[in-house]
């Protein structure tokens, strides 16, 4: 995720933002409130809120950031305007200032598929295709013959698939170390 | 997002090596110990599960981020049209005695005015500079108003609605070489003093990082994009303008780098006095300019020197495009950028066709279009911020 985009404002890049976050923050916010459509209204209104706004991100862990807690935070705030499910309010409203082992936990799950989704994206369709099933635990042997490709295309395409994402999870490891040293 | 001393990033990263069994035994233990630590996460077993969370990779998002998206976008056009029509009521109260005025006139005068009133076209207009300066504290100071802001060190910085200078840097700290970057968005310029008062012009969808003050080197790091440099005079001190394909190196001249293409590389336009390029891991290979050169370094080695009519690349900087046989496809990624619009091209074929003339960068787009209507066989439909592209 290129953290320019998000600041630039960029109509048309915009969407690529909005769609890696959509579906992440919408499972993440309907841990904490069941309904539906009270979920999307409350995600909708935190991009909104971006669009409008001046915030500006320093780097894609501050945006994350920002993204998980307001939605959280408006999340709990519907839940104590609405008066429903107080005791799941309490619940939340009782945790440290530190993040609670639910909402954590959750993020860390939301955070784990999207960034894969992110990163798989990117590939070609055929690496795509190969690294998917490598990883779903089909051997060399199985990938060539389903897709009717020679052994050492799957070795390539799976090295490269690796290669790259090790080289983006590389930077993104960089970036977390120095976030926290 | 912390627990317990661990970032969600943290976690994440190491959630993703495990799953693409990037990892050694050592790393494997750690992993293990990480997400069973006590009260940290309650779904470790879910994390280190590669079968669940294949499935879930698999499996379709139960909420459409696709018809969200429209949603989003059709909220804020109609906020959009909401402040138009804000404004359109200011503009309505103050147009109507001028209109009365024009009524009773034409009542005596009972001539005729064929002008079409009525007609209604979408106007876009360049948008506003709002950029932004990232402090070397990773303070964003938004600019654009007329201000100024005390550093740490004592000194001051100046800026107006389109201007940065820095003063009383003399009393700073010398030993500590303090950071800025300059961010222009789309649809935005800037002008920037720099310490030794060289100007430079920072145009649309650019970054440019300087320090506030130079100390025993005059060095700058254009990150992106495209600027303009008149650089003060010091035979002492060359000056140098670093790009991520290599270095622009000078005595006091004016010249122009633009980064813009990936494929034309770093196009480097010399104005005035002699400029150097090399790139970086070949010291041996640099070019010297001379006024009226241009240097567009490609992909790889080709690297090629050739003499163009420089208005035609650094006009900008006045407020004007000057073009000269230019495609259609480029002159678009020029409107693209200082409008903030989205082009379409609805015919492929337009791409290619060619245009000479000029754009002042401060007319409405309209104008521009309507030009590029008349001298070629091509005609544009504006609506919300999108210019689409047909073939006559």
């Amino acid at each position: 995720m290129n953290i320019e985009i998000v600041n630039h404002k960029d109509r048309r890049a915009w969407k690529e933002f909005f769609d890696s976050y959509y579906g992440a923050l919408c499972n993440h916010c309907s841990r904490i409130v069941p309904e539906r459509s009270a979920v999307e209204d409350i995600v909708q209104e935190v991009f909104i809120k971006i669009w409008d706004g001046n915030v500006v991100f320093e780097n894609e862990n501050a945006l994350s950031a920002y993204l998980y807690r307001s939605v959280t935070n408006n999340a709990l705030k519907y839940l104590r305007d609405t008066h429903v499910e107080e005791e799941r309010l309490q619940q939340w409203c009782e945790a440290e200032q530190d993040m609670s082992e639910d909402e954590f936990s959750s993020v860390v799950q939301e955070e784990v598929l999207r960034k894969l989704r992110e990163l798989i994206d990117q590939l070609p369709a055929e690496r795509r295709k190969i690294l998917l099933m490598s990883m779903e635990g089909m051997k060399g042997e199985e990938i060539a013959e389903q897709l009717g490709v020679s052994i050492n295309t799957v070795k390539q395409q799976k090295y490269r698939a690796y290669k790259f994402i090790k080289e983006q999870l590389g930077d993104y490891w960089a970036v977390a170390v120095l976030f926290f040293l | 997002m912390e627990r317990n001393g661990h970032s969600v990033t943290e976690i994440v990263h190491r959630v993703l090596r495990h799953l693409l069994g990037e990892e050694d035994e050592r790393e494997r233990e750690e992993f293990h110990r990480l997400i069973h630590e006590p009260g940290l996460l309650n779904n470790a077993s879910d994390l280190e599960n590669r079968e669940k969370i294949m499935e879930q990779l698999n499996t379709p998002s139960s909420f459409s981020s696709g018809e969200a998206y429209e949603r989003f976008i059709s909220y804020c056009r109609k906020r959009e049209r909401v402040r138009w029509i804000r404004f359109a009521r200011v503009a309505a109260v103050l147009v109507l005695p001028v209109l009365l005025g024009v009524g009773a006139w034409w009542l005596l005068s009972r001539e005729k005015d064929s002008a079409a009133l009525l007609s209604q076209v979408e106007e876009v207009s360049p948008v506003s500079p709002k950029a932004y300066l990232t402090l070397e504290t990773g303070q964003h100071v938004a600019l654009g108003q007329q201000g100024q802001t005390t550093m740490q060190d004592g000194s001051v910085m100046r800026q107006d609605s389109a201007v940065v200078s820095y003063a009383g840097l003399e009393k700073a700290d010398k030993s500590k070489v303090v950071f800025h970057e300059l961010n222009v968005p789309r649809g935005g310029e800037y002008l920037l003093v720099l310490s030794d008062s060289t100007r430079v012009w920072v145009n649309a969808d650019s970054r440019l990082r300087y320090p506030v003050r130079f100390e025993g080197k005059r060095e700058v790091y254009l990150l992106v994009g495209e600027a303009y440099f008149d650089v003060a005079r010091d035979e002492a001190l060359p000056f140098v303008v670093h790009t991520s394909r290599g270095q622009v190196k000078v005595l006091g001249t004016e010249f122009n780098v633009n980064t813009y293409d990936k494929e034309a590389g770093v196009v480097t336009t010399l104005v005035e006095g002699s400029v150097q390029f090399a790139a970086p891991g070949k010291a041996v290979k640099s070019v010297v300019l001379k006024p009226g050169d241009q240097l567009l370094t490609g992909e790889g080695n080709d690297w090629q020197v050739r003499e163009v009519n420089v208005a035609e690349y650094v006009a900008w900087k006045d407020g004007e495009y000057v073009f000269n046989h230019q495609t259609l496809e480029n002159l678009m990624k020029i409107v693209e950028r200082n409008y903030d619009v989205t082009v379409f091209f609805a015919s492929e074929g337009c791409k290619s066709l060619r245009f000479s003339g000029d754009l002042k960068k401060y007319d409405k787009v309209e104008k521009f279009l309507q030009f590029i209507e008349t001298g070629g066989d091509v005609r544009f439909v504006i609506k919300d911020r999108t210019i689409t592209v047909y073939k006559k």
